[in-house]
């Protein structure tokens, strides 16, 4: 699966009752922007390499966070992260993501169910960490 | 650490949805506040960069605030008011909109 590819299934598919609004955005590497119905504040991010197939949201960056309660936050963040369904909780720069990784040889979908499940996760987690947020 | 494998490819990728995501903020920033300016909605403006027919003016501009049983309990507690005052709630937060918008205009003038 390429993001070529990526881009025609999901601008036509519907899983679960979801449609996905597809923007590629050109750059070295390709990435696509998916918006996912019904879940359109948290973007999923998707780019694919020979290991896997990587779908990231952005949740906050580190300035937003009230600094004495990092500590706290991160220890949450590793708790939740194990029992939340298909994702994990990671940081890139100063942003913290929420992210989910597929073998490249996934089909569609499994893809689909991935970017659904993520940004489901992406809108609980902004609600659960908000009392972080300075 | 121990000698950990060459991840430096999937590295990259991370790399480049960084900087998707920070263009894509860009290009959506300048979407809404050029939008803003010219009084469209972002939907309008994306619209018109494109050459698409879209709706010249706002059909209905209007500034609302849906509040909520626990908002009006909030207000009636910065304003001193009975939270069942609802009107009077929502003078004091349409005076207090409209002091926003006085100011921010005038800082904008100068």
């Amino acid at each position: 699966m390429d993001t070529q590819s990526l881009t025609l299934a999901l601008g036509d598919a519907t899983h679960s009752g979801r449609t996905f609004d597809v923007m590629p955005i050109a750059g070295e590497e390709p990435v696509l922007q998916v918006i996912v119905s019904g879940a359109e504040e948290t973007p999923v991010y998707i780019t694919v390499t020979d290991t896997q197939i990587l779908c990231l949201a952005y949740l906050f960056d580190e300035q937003e966070l009230a600094p004495e309660r990092l500590n706290e936050l991160h220890e949450n963040m590793l708790r939740i992260s194990v029992p939340m369904p298909l994702s994990s909780l990671g940081k890139t720069g100063q942003h913290y993501v929420v992210y989910g990784a597929l073998s490249p040889t996934s089909g569609t979908s499994e893809i689909m169910q991935e970017l659904v499940t993520l940004a489901e996760n992406a809108i609980d987690l902004l609600q659960t960490f908000e009392d972080y947020l300075a | 650490m121990a000698k950990k494998q060459d991840w430096s490819r999937e590295e990259q990728a991370v790399q480049a949805v960084q900087m998707a995501f920070d263009l894509s903020n860009d290009i959506q920033r300048a979407f809404r506040v050029s939008a803003a300016m010219q009084d469209m909605t972002t939907a309008d403006m994306v619209r018109k960069v494109l050459h698409l027919p879209y709706r010249k003016g706002r059909a209905r501009p209007r500034l609302t605030v849906t509040l909520k049983d626990e908002d009006f309990e909030l207000l009636a507690r910065k304003y001193e008011l009975d939270p069942q005052d609802r009107a009077a709630i929502r003078q004091r937060v349409a005076e207090e909109l409209q002091g926003f918008a006085r100011q921010y205009l005038t800082a904008s003038d100068q």
